[in-house]
């Protein structure tokens, strides 16, 4: 078996792609658990479509492995994100379009959160605030404040330029800002 | 550095929050469930097998390449297709003007029937 110590993402992806089956393994223990938790926020709290999404998301990256570039600019853990945020965007699309009344309704916190009590206050109402913002800026402000992207990493992953990458993030924030300003007493105890 | 306007307007406790709920989501990355765990290796060991499988493709069809570049490639196919195509126009039309070439050694399309044996007679006397 492959010392996760030792082996790079990347290195880990080869070796998969040469038929080490321990890799998978490894990989899937490094990548999918925070695949689940950005792809639940990104999903308003859905934790079932987010697992969806993450094997969905895993599965492209296997049939990546043989054309993966080690050297190029991209890292596993980027690319899983990528798509599963663009899978994520997808469904949401394609669920407002089936179903227009059940999504909006923003002052509604998102049930994903409501099913979170044994989470933080501060944990549930940030998920819930996530869910009121629109879907490109949800991507945005999670992959730059949760999952500690750059600001060019979030441009070139969400297939816009650096300064609308910064105006997402900067709206969305504003807009969360504002979301917990009524809550501010109590969670400031929290 | 310049101060953040959000905390000259006396946002900054607002920011505060938000910036610990960040930290608390940052940290919020729960194990994989088993059920999940296992449709992404099943699905990894599918594609893997695919992988297994073109290789194998690729390694018989380079011993193809090597073994038929070892016989002489398309050249040789080429020639041997040739020489096909025309032997089997000679034998269809047989051209008069080959007679003058067989009977310059000694043989004709009427000669050649003449010489065989007679099959007849011998399965006649079996």
């Amino acid at each position: 078996m492959p010392d996760p110590e030792v082996f790079s993402d990347d290195a880990l992806l080869l070796r998969f792609a040469r038929g080490d089956g321990q890799a998978a393994a490894l990989l899937t223990q490094r990548l999918a658990p925070r695949c689940v938790a950005f792809a639940t926020r990104m999903l308003n709290g859905d934790r079932a479509e987010a697992e969806d999404v993450t094997q969905e998301a895993m599965l492209r990256l296997w049939r990546q492995a043989p054309k993966w570039d080690a050297h190029g600019s991209a890292r596993p853990g980027t690319w899983l994100l990528k798509v599963a945020g663009n899978l994520c965007i997808d469904r949401l699309r394609r669920a407002r379009t089936l179903n227009i009344e059940a999504i909006a309704a923003p002052a509604d916190p998102a049930p994903g959160a409501l099913a979170k009590l044994e989470a933080s206050e501060r944990l549930v109402a940030l998920d819930a605030a996530l869910a009121t913002l629109p879907d490109r800026q949800r991507q945005a402000v999670v992959l730059r404040h949760i999952e500690g992207w750059s600001n060019p990493d979030i441009a070139t992953a969400m297939e816009i330029s650096v300064e609308a990458a910064e105006s997402l993030i900067g709206r969305g924030k504003r807009a969360l800002t504002q979301a917990l300003a009524p809550r501010r007493e109590e969670l400031s105890d929290g | 550095m310049a101060k953040d306007p959000m905390k000259r307007r006396g946002a900054g406790h607002e920011e505060d929050i938000l910036g610990d709920a960040f930290n608390a989501a940052q940290q919020d990355v729960r194990p994989l469930s088993a059920d999940l765990e296992a449709r992404i290796l099943m699905q990894a060991a599918q594609v893997q097998a695919g992988f297994a499988r073109e290789r194998e493709a690729n390694g018989l069809f380079a011993r193809l390449q090597r073994a038929w570049g070892e016989l002489g490639g398309w050249p040789v196919a080429a020639g041997l297709a040739t020489a096909t195509v025309a032997g089997l126009w000679l034998g269809v039309v047989s051209p008069p003007a080959l007679d003058a070439v067989w009977s310059g050694v000694g043989l004709t399309s009427a000669s050649l029937d003449g010489d065989f044996p007679d099959y007849e007679a011998f399965f006649e006397e079996i």
